[in-house]
């Protein structure tokens, strides 16, 4: 399901084989629209843009928010094509290092602050999505030569990559400015993971499935969690469900206690 | 209490809202338009005064700033298009114009807007803004009184974002320590209605995919952006030397497009070198459909700059090695 999910996602992504050009719709992913085939809007490249003319970004508040409240990061583990390509190379689902995922969230503002500063689309630079998607496209097309800002492209992309391989969910974790923006509506989307405590045996079959590295079982509802499902296939105690309906709020976080198998002893 | 990581997630969501509220305050305000006398009335045919005072309040010169009427049935300007070069920063400068009403025009008040488009620049990085003044003309034949002409009031551009924000906020605290979800839902809903609903009424999705449909070669790192004006090398004056038939280059560019200007001043050159070349700029902004039937586009983008060369139809992207190239494109290359 969340395959065929992803090839949609790949599908939006380049289908301006079809001839269609570019259109009103903002990407609910990190996708760059120079890209030749892109018939929709890159979220943090037009963020830059509108930073740089200084427009109040009501459209783009909007379209993210709605994007937020429906998936939160739902969309990096089910639709964005960069984040499919980091699934595609998830050999090694490494612990997460939660004060380490926080840099996704510098990252953004950082991509921010620069185009502020510098007038200029900055993180696009050394994007790797644009790397892919446009560097290597417009060096076909004959657009693109082999120069400087090829080279960045390249070198920031052969850093990242490395970083898949090395670590599962690499750029998603850790340096994603749209999955920072995602994960701040994670604990209001509507699509979200639920955990039965009554159920869970606390085994970490969900932290070994885990893309991410994250402990399913303590932190279901955490903000770097991509809702991806891995954990809730995994689970024979079914005490981890992906559940589509507005979340319940909490004053403080419990952690799941009680487990299922210390009360069957009992 | 508030757990640690939906605090820190919180204050990075606030922060992202003053940045947003911020940039747009710093931002906005970059020339202010006063229209005078405050009190017109004029009759059918008849001709009316009107001087706009336009304030430049920024650190940086605000150039082709140009002044025209637009959807106003039975009215005109005279001269229809009025324009000033530069305003320099913190400068002021003053534009006299008529306002010409038809012998037809219906009597009655009238909403008349003077749009003013200009270029403002940031170091190299320039942007095209376009701004409006409403103005209301009373037409009448008996004198019943003066009419106003004023800038209109309206919502400030960062008033209702600073009003979501505080909603939020709002929404937010009741959901920590009140354990009320509603509101908190309630208010992400306005955010996406409001900022959808007033993003569109604003023109924004079209501006969205003007900026996405538009690619720009420095602005994804496809090459450089050259900052410098070129200078002709020995061999290329030669080889322009040798071209002796009229031939037009057209150069497509953005005013956001940091390499166009490189491109411009390139033309430029070779065409002082050689009056054999003919060159007009043209601004894919305003002209897309133009661009578009020229060629000008690849795989439904827009590239800038592009030269094309207008006798063969042949188009040259971006500026890396655009010398050389530039003199293939005109035949005299080695």
């Amino acid at each position: 399901m969340r395959r065929i999910s992803q090839g949609f996602g790949l599908l939006l992504g380049l289908f301006g084989f079809t001839g269609i050009g570019m259109t009103h719709i903002i990407f609910p992913g990190l996708h760059c629209y120079a890209c030749p085939l892109s018939v929709t809007i890159c979220p943090i490249g037009l963020m830059q843009n509108l930073v740089i003319y200084g427009t109040v970004p009501y459209f783009w508040i909007g379209t993210i928010v709605a994007y937020g409240l429906v998936l939160g990061r739902g969309f990096c583990g089910w639709f964005c094509p960069f984040g499919t390509l980091n699934d595609l190379l998830s050999f090694n689902k490494a612990r997460i290092v939660k004060s380490f995922s926080y840099k996704k969230h510098a990252v953004l503002v950082g991509t921010i602050v620069a185009a502020w500063a510098f007038a200029d689309t900055m993180f696009c630079k050394i994007c790797p999505a644009a790397s892919i998607e446009a560097s290597i496209p417009y060096l076909f097309l004959g657009v693109a030569h082999v120069n400087k800002p090829f080279i960045i492209h390249m070198i920031s992309l052969g850093v990242v990559l490395i970083g898949m391989v090395l670590i599962a969910r690499f750029w998603c974790r850790y340096l994603c400015p749209m999955g920072a923006i995602l994960s701040l509506f994670n604990r209001v989307s509507f699509l979200h993971l639920k955990l039965d405590s009554n159920r869970c045996a606390r085994c970490t079959v969900c932290t070994d499935a885990c893309p991410l590295g994250l402990k399913p079982y303590e932190d279901y509802d955490d903000h770097n969690c991509i809702k991806c499902g891995e954990c809730t296939s995994v689970c024979s105690l079914d005490a981890l469900t992906l559940s589509f309906s507005p979340q319940m709020p909490r004053l403080s976080k419990k952690k799941a206690h009680v487990p299922y198998l210390s009360r069957m002893d009992t | 209490m508030i757990h640690r990581q939906t605090g820190v997630l919180l204050l990075i969501a606030i922060l992202g809202v003053v940045l947003f509220a911020y940039v747009a305050v710093a931002q906005e305000s970059i020339l202010s338009f006063t229209a005078s006398p405050e009190k017109i009335e004029m009759a059918p045919g008849g001709t009316a005064s009107l001087q706009l005072s336009i304030d430049n309040r920024s650190l940086h010169p605000a150039d082709d700033i140009a002044v025209s009427l637009v959807d106003a049935a039975g009215f005109s300007l005279d001269p229809a298009e009025a324009d000033i070069k530069v305003i320099p920063p913190f400068g002021n400068d003053m534009l006299d114009l008529n306002l010409v009403a038809s012998p037809d025009v219906a009597m009655g008040v009238h909403d008349l807007t003077l749009q003013l488009i200009y270029t403002y620049c940031i170091e190299v990085s320039c942007f095209q803004i376009v701004d409006e003044v409403s103005v209301q003309v009373l037409v009448t034949t008996t004198s019943i009184g003066p009419a106003t002409v004023k800038k209109v009031k309206s919502i400030p551009p960062w008033g209702m974002l600073a009003v979501g924000g505080l909603l939020l906020l709002a929404s937010i605290l009741l959901w920590q320590y009140a354990g009320m979800r509603i509101p908190l839902y309630v208010a992400l809903f306005l955010f996406v209605v409001g900022g959808l609903a007033y993003g569109v009424i604003l023109g924004q999705h079209e501006q969205a995919q003007g900026i996405a449909a538009v690619l720009c070669t420095s602005c994804v790192g496809i090459e450089e952006s050259q900052h410098e004006r070129p200078v002709l090398s020995g061999n290329a004056l030669t080889a322009l030397g040798r071209l002796d038939k009229d031939l037009e280059l057209v150069v497509f560019y953005a005013p956001w497009c940091h390499s166009c200007p490189y491109a411009e001043a390139m033309v430029e050159e070779m065409a002082k070198a050689n009056p054999h070349i003919g060159y007009k700029f043209v601004n894919v902004d305003t002209n897309r459909d133009m661009a578009a039937s020229k060629g000008v586009i690849r795989n439904q983008r827009t590239i800038v700059p592009a030269i094309l060369r207008v006798d063969t139809g042949e188009v040259i992207f971006g500026i890396e090695g655009l010398e050389g190239r530039l003199l293939d494109l005109l035949g005299v290359g080695a």
